[in-house]
């Protein structure tokens, strides 16, 4: 019935093309931003000094 | 379905209008407080109060942007030739506002989850966000209001609406920090509500003088006899809450936190007056002075089955925003994310 071409607006291919570049610049620097935040939470959270106590523990291994 | 004798090509359009109209003053407000707030965020002295800021808006400023996701919605199935018209014209500050929503929001997240020295940068992402969003719709209005005309004096109209829509936003979020707010950062918001409140007049009398000036229909529909006289309540009670919050203003905080949510309402006054006066001038036409509402709507048909779904879904909206403003009533507390 309509081809995509038919069916694109007119804007300004230049326009498309400078919000595309946005875009994916945003999400370039989120991601690397939301591998970091993981990496910061995943050290956070790793536990050298913890004991565990009462039936059934089991003891959590050394990461030194 | 005949409505009070009204065939339904003639009722439903108008119908799914009042419903989008209803979408977009709720988001305007609500996530006008929010935007607000986040552009008031530069204005903070310390990570603490950045921290309380945050935690004025936390429990809601998700929710708030739902209505607009509802107002676009509705523009796409109720008028989708208006849909893409509307989003052809408007279509980089569309795509910078959403750069804007989606930067603020990530940002509102890995604030508190990144490492302790990138809190700043985060507070900062939000602020830019929260002002290239606030920025895009202002430009959107002026667009809208100019039938998307082109061309420097266009261009510069926009940008005056950009700023007063800004300000505006500034004006309501300051006004909510007075409501949810103590001490130092109450006695603040309330400055920064008096000093951004003239800018957001600027904008509204830019805005208001612009829209009969560009149209003859709508220049007849505000100044002929009886209109002037039936209309002029609108104006006139805009100035006065205008005049009425700018005296209180400097009164405020008030002793034992009394009518603190007296600027907050005010200020929701003035956008919904401002809003019935925009409403006002450009129905029945949802493309500026080029397609009314029958001319672009969906099929009758169509709009009845999802009219059907939207008297479900509307009403379950309202009752869980309020049920979450009922829970989170009163001063703001400590913002957790765990």
């Amino acid at each position: 019935m309509l081809a995509t071409h038919e069916a694109a607006s007119d804007v300004p291919a230049a326009m498309i093309a400078t919000t595309f570049l946005g875009y994916m610049g945003l999400y370039a620097f989120l991601l690397a931003a939301y591998v970091g935040t993981l990496y910061y939470l995943a050290g956070k959270g790793r536990r050298t000094d913890v004991t565990v106590e009462g039936p059934g523990a089991v003891p959590v291994p050394s990461q030194a | 379905m005949e409505l009070l004798g009204y065939a339904p090509a003639l009722w439903l359009p108008a119908a799914f209008a009042g419903l989008m109209g209803l979408a977009i003053l709720l988001y305007v407000v609500l996530d006008g407080y929010d935007l607000g707030v986040g552009l008031l965020l530069g204005g903070a002295r310390d990570e603490a109060e950045r921290d309380a800021m945050i935690a004025a808006i936390g429990p809601f400023w998700d929710a708030n942007e739902t209505w607009l996701v509802l107002a676009t919605g509705l523009l796409l199935v109720a008028f989708p030739m208006a849909h893409g018209v509307i989003l052809g014209a408007l279509y980089l500050p569309v795509a910078l506002m959403l750069l804007g929503l989606i930067l603020r929001g990530v940002a509102f997240k890995f604030r508190t989850k990144m490492a302790p020295g990138s809190k700043l940068s985060w507070d900062r992402a939000f602020l830019g966000g929260s002002a290239l969003a606030a920025l895009a719709q202002g430009w959107m209005l002026g667009s809208y209001v100019l039938g998307f005309q082109q061309g420097w004096a266009a261009n510069l109209f926009a940008a005056v609406t950009a700023l007063g829509l800004a300000a505006a936003y500034a004006f309501i979020g300051a006004c909510w920090l007075v409501v949810k707010a103590e001490g130092e950062l109450q006695r603040r918001a309330a400055q920064w509500a008096r000093s951004t409140l003239g800018f957001a007049a600027l904008g509204l009398v830019a805005v208001s003088v612009a829209t009969p000036l560009i149209s003859d229909r709508i220049f007849a529909k505000w100044f002929s006899l009886p209109n002037v006289l039936l209309l002029a309540p609108i104006p006139l009670a805009t100035a006065a809450l205008l005049a009425g919050l700018w005296l209180a203003l400097g009164r405020y905080p008030r002793p034992g936190d009394r009518w603190n949510w007296v600027p907050f309402a005010g200020a929701v006054g003035i956008f919904v007056l401002a809003f019935v006066g925009l409403a006002f001038s450009f129905y029945p036409y949802v493309v500026p002075g080029t397609l009314t509402i029958w001319e672009v709507a969906a099929a009758p048909e169509s709009l009845a089955v999802i009219l059907t779904a939207s008297v479900f879904v509307l009403p379950m909206i309202l009752a869980y925003t309020a049920f979450s403003y009922w829970v989170f009533r009163g001063k703001l507390g400590t913002l957790r994310y765990e």
